[in-house]
């Protein structure tokens, strides 16, 4: 039954013989119930008003008892004619008088219809007696002819009503056929080129034809789609293709680059060792003829590594696998680091320096590797490429929104760039043009690593420039909170009593284990299989004091911490056998070894699982000589290595001073006047203090009356090192002193033994005495 | 109502000719109905003349109801307006010579003087206004006393207890109450009865 009514020609046509038989019944119960009786009553009527103008006349005859008159008039009414019947339209009358007389009058025409029946009282017209009662029978015929045709008009009508209805079935059906057919085409057509829709029919519906078309374009819109899709896809396929060509050449290139950076390494290690050393033996001997050649190749090799490196990591930051390790950094210092190293080329070039870190710039918790080499880079950059002029570095630090941002102004005022050469400073291998790497070098991976180094740390590198004016480089980068709460209101004030109560315990440390190591020589345990990654340390740490000890495997390497307990170990990852990281799990997990400090020295860039299991330091082969050193010290350090500090305003003195004492393995701080050595003095107690004399600023000999001055600092032991020229200004503070050291005299030797003479005796007795070796000469 | 339209009036909020006109309105349809109802009863007053005499010549108890001059006495009641039953009276007599060849006299009576005189006896009585219930009553308490007929040509007094009236269809009929006619002891020729209209 639903699937029928659910078709619009049944539902249209149920609708219409619904509502057509509604209307029919309302028409019958009008019929019945208004249209009949009315007609009745009306027939009924003109049968009374036919009667009504006779009645008088009638009783006007009955009281004269005219009876000829009474014939006429009753002979009148029975011959009256309907004119729409032309038939008479009284049938009969009869008057029934009160005295029981009957007067009729019949007309010849009979009905097959009953008659309506009109009676009315006759009264007398003289005395208004009742004379008796006049009936009249009126011709029904009109009356029934007219019902007649009624019921036959409503036949005809219920027989129009029902053609209509087939006729309205038909049309409807016939009006939606094309629908029907759209649905099958529709249900037949897969899209496909050549299966389209048929064109419509002519004679059908507009609505029907607008569907049809909106279909065909729905259709052809569905086949744009469909090709577009396929496009896509086949685009999608081909990228897919690509993308894992890609994969695999960037897998290739990582593997070509790791197995040259390791293959490049290594010579490059044994070249730049075997050099350094060599260096050094040249010097000794005297043979400084050979010293320039050596160096060359100690820089050709620096250079080949530092390149190496860059290719590496401009290689890792494209993989993405290049890591970031957060750290409190006092931004002073990285500042002071930097132009330590940038102002030697500087002066190359004869360019000036200034710098400008305002004091609220203090702690930052950044990845300081990265800064300091995207720093180092643009210093660099700016010095190579400016030729007497001034270099500025200014930094600030501002909160933006909730983030603190710093940024570092590196301004020049050398060749500057065009806008075209801006366009691809920062792309890899490309420098400003090739002219530009004729004349100055480099490989034009710098400002790109740099700036890939400062968005990884979520910061940025812009630059302002313009041609033969000058450069502006700005590094911004978003800096998290120090995790020390070192605030520098903090620091500035209590800087005195903090680093007192440091240097009390330092120098408790420092006798501890001067004591310990008179007694006992440091055992340095180097674990790799390379023998020469053995050779070259054993070499210039044994010049430090150290005893080395190698082996070449895992198993060796632990039975040796087992049997040797060592102070440090030098550990390699690619063994044979056990990797290295069985040996640094096997240290941390044993409480006898697990503060032994272990320092990572490999090519493989592992260096966040090596922190994760406890190493103290990572280092990349080829690693050079100071950078091991200096590890090394600093590791044992922590047990007792003793910090010297150099106050002397002649860089070259200070570089060579410093160089002699850490080969010697202590810790070295520089300053290049008075003031600044008392800042470093509480920065980190020293165990001795190498004090120039002649300074700008604060000298030497009113540093030496403010060390006297303190409680806490006037038992550091002092050397000063003085000019031939001054011996006056020597005499009269020998007293003040525990060594004296002539510049004119000045010698390695020389300068090692004194500082061990000074530093032993200052561990058995007071150093307030002169001993022999304190004069000026 | 009138007093709430004269407060209506005095709020000087409420929009007084919209009052006003709403009055108007309604004054004037009033006049229009009571012109109407006026010709109306007049017409009704008219053929009730005609057919009253034809009523009581019918009475079978009619010589038994003669005054005692052996006339045929026809009152015609008023409450209010006498002048309309001396009118009334003076039309009738114009007409109608006699009834059922008896000579008749039609005497124009308030229905105060038809309560003070008991002794009154009628043959038959005619209303010339419409009365109000409690007189209404009191007339037919009176004339079912005295077993006459009421003709009232007023729409509506058959049905409330008089004992004739007219029924005004394509003809006009005689329109009798069974219940008063059966209480008032009247007889009627059954031949009229039969084609009168009645209400049983």
């Amino acid at each position: 039954m639903n699937r029928y009514f659910s078709h619009i020609t049944n539902r249209v046509t149920l609708n219409i013989i619904g509502v057509m038989l509604l209307v029919m019944v309302a028409i019958v119960m009008h019929w019945i119930y208004v249209l009949l009786p009315t007609f009745k009553d009306g027939e009924q009527t003109k049968a009374d008003l036919l009667v009504t103008p006779y009645t008088e006349l009638i009783e006007t005859a009955i009281d004269q008892k005219d009876r000829e008159k009474l014939d006429e008039l009753l002979n009148r009414l029975v011959l009256l004619i309907d004119p729409k019947i032309k038939k008479p339209m009284v049938l009969s009358i009869k008057i029934s008088l009160v005295n029981g007389e009957l007067i009729e009058k019949r007309n010849s025409v009979t009905s097959q219809y009953a008659p309506f029946t009109a009676e009315t009282p006759l009264f007398s017209q003289k005395t208004s007696e009742l004379l008796g009662v006049l009936q009249l029978e009126y011709n029904a015929e009109l009356f029934n002819s007219l019902i007649a045709d009624a019921e036959r008009r409503l036949v005809f009508a219920v027989i129009v009503f029902i053609v209509m209805l087939v006729f309205v079935q038909r049309h409807l059906f016939r009006l939606l056929q094309p629908l029907s057919d759209l649905a099958a085409q529709v249900e037949s057509v897969d899209f496909g080129e050549a299966n389209k829709l048929s064109k419509p029919k002519k004679d059908i519906a507009v609505e029907i034809r607008q569907v049809w078309q909106a279909i065909e374009k729905l259709f052809l819109r569905l086949r744009q789609r469909d090709d577009q899709v396929r496009l896509e896809h086949e685009a999608a396929q081909v990228a897919l293709a690509e993308k894992i060509k890609a994969v695999a050449a960037n897998k290739a290139k990582s593997q070509f680059l790791a197995n040259m950076s390791h293959e490049l390494r290594t010579p490059l290690n044994a070249i730049i060792g075997y050099s350094e050393m060599l260096i050094e033996e040249v010097a000794e001997l005297g043979e400084m003829q050979l010293d320039s050649d050596l160096e060359k190749i100690n820089l050709a090799g620096k250079n080949l590594l530092l390149l190496i490196s860059a290719v590496l990591d401009l290689s890792k930051i494209e993989a993405g696998k290049m890591q970031l390790y957060y750290e409190d950094v006092r931004v002073n210092s990285l500042i002071e680091e930097i132009i330590d190293i940038i102002t030697p080329l500087a002066e190359k070039n004869n360019n000036v320096i200034s710098v400008d870190c305002p004091e609220n710039v203090k702690i930052i918790h950044i990845d300081v590797m990265k800064l300091r080499q995207s720093l180092l880079n643009l210093m660099s950059n700016a010095v190579k490429f400016t030729e007497n002029g001034k270099i500025e570095l200014i930094v600030s630090q501002k909160t933006v929104g909730i983030n603190e941002w710093i940024s570092f102004e590196v301004q020049d005022t050398g060749i500057g760039l065009s806008e075209k050469q801006l366009n691809s400073l920062f792309i890899a291998f490309s420098q400003a043009d090739s002219s530009t790497t004729r004349l100055y070098g480099g490989t034009g991976l710098g400002l790109a690593i740099s700036r890939s180094y400062c968005r990884l740390l979520g910061g940025d590198i812009t630059v302002k420039s313009k041609k033969n004016v000058g450069s502006k480089f700005t590094i911004s980068l978003p800096v998290g909170r120090p995790t020390q709460s070192l605030s520098t209101q903090e620091t500035e004030q209590s800087r005195s009593l903090h680093f007192e109560s440091a240097r009390s315990a330092l120098v408790h440390s420092d006798a501890t284990v001067q004591s310990e190591r008179r007694a006992k020589q440091m055992i340095v345990l180097i674990i790799d299989d390379d023998p020469m990654a053995c050779d070259m340390p054993s070499r210039y740490l044994g010049k430090s004091g150290y005893k080395v000890v190698c082996v070449q495997n895992a198993a060796d390497g632990i039975a040796k911490i087992n049997s040797l307990k060592p102070d440090v170990i030098l550990l390699d990852i690619m063994l044979p056998g056990s990797s290295g990281w069985h040996v640094l799990t096997y240290v941390k997990e044993h409480s006898e070894f697990m503060h032994t400090p272990v320092i990572m020295l490999t090519m493989v860039d592992e260096k966040t699982t090596a922190y994760a299991l406890g190493a103290n330091h990572y280092l990349m082969k080829p690693v050079d000589k100071d950078q091991l050193v200096t590890a090394i010290n600093r590791c044992v350090r922590k047990g007792g290595i003793k910090t010297i500090l150099v106050v002397d305003d002649d860089q070259e003195t200070r570089k060579l001073l410093s160089t002699i004492l850490r080969n010697e393995g202590y810790y070295v701080t520089e300053a290049e006047n008075g003031h600044l050595g008392l800042i470093r003095v509480a920065e980190r107690n020293p165990a001795l203090i190498l004090l120039d004399l002649l300074m700008p600023g604060m000298d030497g000999r009113e540093f030496l009356t403010q060390i006297g001055q303190n409680p806490k600092w006037r038992t550091i032991p002092v050397i000063v090192l003085v000019a031939k020229e001054n011996t006056q200004d020597c005499n009269n503070i020998v007293n003040q002193v525990d060594g004296v050291i002539q510049k004119s005299e000045f010698s390695i030797g020389k300068v090692i033994s004194m500082v061990k003479s000074v530093l032993n005796n200052e561990n058995t007795q007071p150093v307030t005495k002169l001993d022999d070796k304190k004069e000026c000469k | 109502m009138i007093s709430l339209y004269i407060k209506c009036l005095k709020n000087k909020s409420i929009n007084r000719f919209a009052i006003i006109f709403r009055l108007l309105v309604i004054a004037v349809s009033l006049g229009f109905l009571n012109v109407y109802a006026s010709e109306s009863i007049d017409r009704r007053l008219q053929i009730s003349l005609s057919i009253f005499p034809k009523i009581v010549a019918v009475d079978n108890g009619l010589r038994e109801k003669l005054d005692k001059k052996n006339r045929v006495l026809l009152a015609f009641i008023s409450e209010f307006d006498d002048g309309k039953a001396r009118e009334l009276a003076k039309a009738m007599r114009s007409k109608i010579k006699n009834i059922a060849g008896m000579s008749y006299r039609v005497e124009p009576v308030n229905l105060g003087d038809i309560l003070a005189k008991d002794s009154f006896s009628p043959t038959a009585i005619f209303l010339t206004e419409r009365l109000s219930s409690k007189r209404f009553n009191t007339v037919m308490d009176f004339a079912m006393r005295k077993k006459i007929l009421v003709f009232s040509p007023f729409t509506g007094d058959v049905e409330r207890g008089a004992t004739v009236g007219i029924a005004i269809t394509s003809r006009v009929k005689p329109y009798f109450n069974m219940r008063t006619l059966g209480a008032s002891s009247i007889s009627i020729n059954a031949l009229l009865i039969k084609m009168s209209k009645r209400y049983e």
